[in-house]
């Protein structure tokens, strides 16, 4: 119980500075939303009236002279085994609410065989999608034959085991529209006539000329992409829901599920420019800065973060950092396809950290997360049941 | 889990001494609340950090150490409280105080006010001057009025301000993000 008294009012602390980011302002809405009390106590504590008060009785106190006072009562000790309390912002891991429940072994633990059985009905994704062309046929891209095909235009388009491959074909001027849809448990790669490559996870749709004849290069997502954009005089630009995003030559990451609350865009290398739509201003992020948008509140943060773990997916991996659980099944369900259902509301927003192969069976994931104590899985066909331990 | 050994007591009763400096003044304001008088809560955080500097081999992180000071001063307290009622006759209303929402609420305004004044006092003196007058609810004109500088360089001050305390406050983060454990009240 302690550790969240903690974690509020880093939460306020900031907020009160200004300082808060999306992220948090919306930990802060769930926290004071779990009850009256909360919400009356923050608002309360925003109070600059508060501050005043506190101040005032502040000045009553002498810290200076009160610490002469415990420093004579205190003998020098030899052996203390705290490294400088100082250093616990950063460097200083609780090990019992450390929740990194799973790094990849070979031996994972296997599953009673009953449950196994079912849970084989939830299995991992792979290469799936299907490719619509201008006139509205559609392909499947799943099978994995290798095929070549044209569109009406004269472009060729390959196919081959790693994903599908436009061939520039600038000759022509008329411009015609593809779309790639992935679905649940799938993803895909397709290389587009400029050279860009643009990994597509599941649940997405890209929808892009097949040849860049304008002014820009310019595609349209829903869902999430990593971009490895050519470079070119000719600026690549990305819309989605929410915004545009302009690139010269660069690595990002694009997650903008319509179901979202928050979406993101992560910054690899190169230089990104992005445009809110219905704000005034464009937004430009340094290799390593995320742009996180809240789409209820319409309020956007650019932080600093770990690229590694908002790109994980794109090289096989699953890697959550810190994640709440809800934010985890909602995206392992778009891999693993299946439904999850929650038996008590508040372990929702229990926070786990873990890495781990997205091609990996789905038992071994549940049965750690049942291992680090705090959550009891139970599989109904391809429902998962969570509740609290 | 950090264990370093230090071989130097300077630097634990440095350690210690910044802890203090940092948490003395908040945590006297916390057992205010619950005994309403400025002496006796003073003399309670004095004792609670010599126990604590007793028992310091115990504790490997910095929210053990907060838990245990908030917790022990509580507790403190009420004995205290008690022992007025039962010797001295005194009454007081201790019902309220008795509860963990009381605990909890008060743990949280002063830690609030404890991180914010931290790392306001990491600014110069000048500007620390400024946003603590700006918290506390004052307008520019007012604060340029009591300082006796102009409003332009308040303004000034300000935003210096906020930028330096995000970056202070960034430190937080980390903490935030690895012990957050949001359970039902």
């Amino acid at each position: 119980m302690q550790n969240d008294i903690y974690a509020i009012s880093v939460l306020i602390a900031k907020f009160i500075a200004k300082n808060s980011s999306v992220d948090e302002l919306q930990d802060l809405e769930s926290w004071k939303k779990e009850s009256p009390e909360n919400e009356i106590l923050f608002n309360r504590l925003i109070q600059p009236e508060n501050f005043a008060q506190l101040n005032l009785l502040a000045q009553h106190y002498d810290k200076d002279a009160a610490w002469k006072t415990v420093k004579n009562h205190i003998r020098p000790k030899p052996a203390f085994r705290l490294k400088p309390w100082y250093g616990y912002a950063a460097a200083v891991l609780l090990p019992l609410l450390l929740l990194f429940f799973f790094k990849r072994h070979s031996d994972a633990p296997i599953s009673p065989v009953s449950e196994k059985l079912q849970v084989n009905r939830i299995t991992p994704g792979g290469n799936k999608a299907t490719l619509m062309l201008d006139d509205g046929s559609l392909i499947d891209l799943e099978d994995k034959e290798a095929f070549q095909l044209e569109e009406k235009e004269g472009t060729k388009i390959k196919k081959d085991s790693l994903g599908l491959h436009y061939e520039s074909n600038t000759g022509n001027q008329k411009i015609v529209y593809n779309q790639i849809n992935v679905p649940k448990g799938g993803e895909y790669t397709i290389v587009l006539s400029d050279g860009t490559r643009v990994y597509l996870n599941a649940m997405s749709t890209l929808r892009y000329p097949v040849n860049f004849l304008t002014d820009f290069r310019t595609v349209e997502l829903t869902g999430e992409a990593y971009f490895e954009v050519k470079k070119s005089d000719k600026a690549f630009i990305v819309l989605t829901k929410d915004s545009k995003i302009e690139v010269l030559g660069t690595s990002f990451n694009v997650s903008t599920y319509p179901e979202d609350e928050i979406v993101r865009t992560t910054l690899v290398e190169g230089r990104v420019k992005i445009h809110l739509t219905g704000e005034n201003k464009e937004i430009e992020l340094n290799p390593s800065e995320q742009i996180a948008f809240d789409r209820n509140n319409k309020l956007f943060s650019v932080q600093k973060v770990d690229v590694a773990s908002y790109i994980a997916w794109k090289e096989g991996l699953f890697y959550f950092k810190d994640w709440r659980l809800k934010d985890i099944m909602v995206y392992l369900s778009r891999w693993y396809d299946f439904d999850v259902e929650y038996a008590n509301e508040s372990i929702q927003l229990l926070r786990f950290g873990g890495k781990f192969s997205r091609y990996e069976e789905f038992s071994p994931i549940l049965n750690l997360l049942e291992q680090t104590g705090k959550i009891k899985t139970e599989i109904k066909g391809k429902t998962i049941i969570l509740c609290e331990k | 889990m950090q264990i370093n050994v230090v071989n130097h007591d300077n630097n634990y009763i440095q350690d210690f001494q910044n802890l203090f400096k940092d948490f003395y003044i908040p945590l006297c304001i916390f057992a205010e609340k619950y005994l309403d008088n400025k002496e006796a809560a003073a003399d309670i955080v004095q004792d609670t950090f010599l126990k604590l500097w007793q028992k310091k081999d115990d504790f490997q992180h910095i929210n053990q150490i907060k838990s245990f000071l908030y917790t022990s001063i509580r507790n403190s307290c009420l004995n205290e409280l008690e022992h007025k009622r039962v010797i001295e006759n005194y009454s007081v209303e201790i019902q309220t105080l008795n509860l963990d929402s009381f605990f909890h609420d008060h743990v949280i305004e002063e830690e609030t006010y404890r991180i914010i004044v931290e790392a306001i006092n990491k600014l110069p003196p000048q500007t620390a001057k400024i946003m603590t007058l700006a918290l506390s609810g004052k307008n520019n004109k007012e604060i340029a009025d009591a300082l006796s500088i102009s409003e332009g360089t308040i303004h000034t001050h300000k935003k210096i301000a906020y930028k330096r305390l995000r970056k202070y406050l960034r430190g937080y983060f980390y903490s935030f993000l690895i012990v957050a454990f949001l359970l039902q009240k």
